[in-house]
C-alpha cells in the first residue's frame, strides 16, 4: 500500500527558483517544507558570530581546496521541497554558477529564538538527508555553546555538545575549530 | 509494511487493535512505535514525575508519564511526551487536549523530533503554559513559556526553575537527583 497524500507538499525547489526570481533583489527568501519563508534582518551580534564562522572555517578549509560561504542555498534530490541557506556552507567543488550547493561537506546555522524549532527540528531533518554532508554545527548566540552533529562510520548521526574550552573536530576537510574563536569579541 | 497516512480518529481505532505492551505515538500521520525507555532516561521520568504531581496535587491537578497529547490545530499527531501535568481527573482513555504543562527528555535519537515538530505541535494547545526539555547526559534543561509568544530559557547545574504556573519552583538538582554525570 503507497502512502497516501495527506497534504500538499508545498513549492519544489523548481518552482521556488522560479518564484524567488521575481521577487525584489534586496528580499532573501528560503524554502522550508514547501514554503517560501522571508529571512528576517539579523542583529548584529548574530553577524558578528557568522563572521567569526566564516573566517575560522575559512582558514582552516583553504589549504585543503575547499571554501567556507554565507549565504548560499543547500539543496538536496531527497528533499526537494527545501532550499534553506545556512549562515555558513563550506564545500570543496568548483565554484558553483549560481547560489545553490547541492555538496556541502559541511553546513552551520546560527540560532535564533525565532527559528529554534526549524533550525534544531526540520532544518536538522534536511541536512542530515544531504549525501555529502559529514557534519552540522548548531551555534548558539546567548551562551557560549555549539552542538555538532556529526556522520557516523554506519551512516547514522551523532551527536555532541561543546562548551567555550572546547574543540570541534571537523571531519572533512580536516582542522579543529576552537569554540571560543567563534564568540570572538562576544560579550556573555 | 507501508501504512496508509492517518488521523488522530483512524490512528485510534488501530492503535486499539495493537497489542497492550506495544506503545505507539502518531507522528506527522505515521504511527511510530516506542522503544523502551533506558534507565537513565526513567529516573530522570520517575524525578520529575514525583516532584511534579506533588507540586500540582496543591491545585487540583496530576503528575502523569504516558499521556497522549492530541491538539485541535494538528490531528495528523499524538505524542506521549514523558511527563505531562493536567488539571481534572485523569483522562480514562489515556488522551488528553489540555495539558498544562509537558516534559520531554531528550536523547540523541528524539533530539530532533523533541526540539522540533513536538515543541511545534505542543506550542498549538491553548492550554499548554510551559514545556520543558531536559537533557539527559548534562544538566541542563530547556524552559518554553508562552508569554504571549514563546520564548526559551536555560537552566543549568545548581538553578532553580520558577513554575508559576503550579505554585511553585523546580530546582535542576531534584530532576538529577540520584544520578551521576
Amino acid at each position: 500500500m503507497a502512502l497516501a497524500l495527506r497534504r500538499d507538499p508545498g513549492m519544489r525547489v523548481a518552482e521556488y527558483q522560479a518564484w524567488v526570481a521575481d521577487r525584489p533583489d534586496e528580499e532573501r527568501w528560503e524554502l522550508i517544507d514547501g514554503e517560501p519563508v522571508l529571512l528576517a534582518p539579523q542583529s548584529e551580534r548574530h553577524q558578528q558570530i557568522v563572521l567569526n564562522l566564516s573566517r575560522k572555517l575559512s582558514d582552516i578549509v583553504r589549504d585543503r581546496g575547499c571554501r567556507a560561504i554565507p549565504g548560499i542555498a543547500v539543496l538536496s534530490d531527497a528533499m526537494d521541497t527545501f532550499a534553506p541557506i545556512p549562515a555558513v556552507v563550506v564545500r570543496c567543488g568548483p565554484m558553483l554558477k549560481d547560489g545553490y550547493a547541492s555538496d556541502p561537506v559541511l553546513v552551520a546555522e546560527v540560532l535564533s529564538p525565532s527559528t529554534m524549532s526549524r533550525d534544531r527540528g526540520r532544518k536538522t531533518d534536511f541536512y542530515r538527508n544531504i549525501v555529502s554532508l559529514k557534519a552540522f554545527l548548531i551555534v548558539y548566540q546567548d551562551e557560549p555553546r555549539v552542538e555538532v552533529w556529526r556522520r557516523a562510520p554506519d551512516g547514522g548521526w551523532a551527536f555532541e555538545a561543546r562548551g567555550l574550552d572546547g574543540a570541534i573536530e571537523l571531519p572533512e576537510p580536516g582542522g579543529r575549530l576552537a569554540v571560543a574563536e567563534i564568540y570572538d569579541d562576544i560579550a556573555f | 509494511m507501508a501504512v496508509l497516512a492517518q488521523r488522530v480518529t483512524e490512528y485510534r481505532a488501530w492503535v486499539a487493535t495493537r497489542p497492550d505492551d506495544e506503545r505507539w505515538e502518531l507522528i506527522d500521520g505515521v504511527p511510530v512505535m516506542m522503544s523502551p525507555a533506558k534507565g537513565r532516561h526513567q529516573r530522570i521520568v520517575t524525578n520529575l514525575v514525583k516532584y511534579l504531581d506533588d507540586l500540582a496535587e496543591r491545585r487540583g491537578c496530576g503528575g502523569y508519564p504516558g499521556l497522549a497529547i492530541l491538539s485541535e490545530a494538528m490531528d495528523d499527531y499524538a505524542p506521549i511526551p514523558d511527563v505531562v501535568v493536567r488539571c481534572g481527573e485523569p483522562p480514562e482513555d489515556g488522551y488528553t487536549s489540555d495539558p498544562l504543562l509537558v516534559v520531554e527528555v531528550l536523547s540523541p535519537s528524539t533530539l530532533v523530533l523533541d526540539r522540533g515538530r513536538k515543541t511545534e505541535f505542543y506550542q498549538t494547545i491553548p492550554s499548554h503554559a510551559v514545556l520543558l526539555l531536559v537533557h539527559q547526559d548534562e544538566a541542563r534543561v530547556e524552559i518554553w513559556r508562552r508569554s504571549p509568544d514563546w520564548t526559551v530559557q536555560f537552566a543549568g547545574p545548581g538553578a532553580v526553575i520558577d513554575l508559576p504556573e503550579l505554585g511553585g519552583t523546580l530546582s535542576v538538582a531534584e530532576i538529577y537527583a540520584r544520578l551521576t554525570f
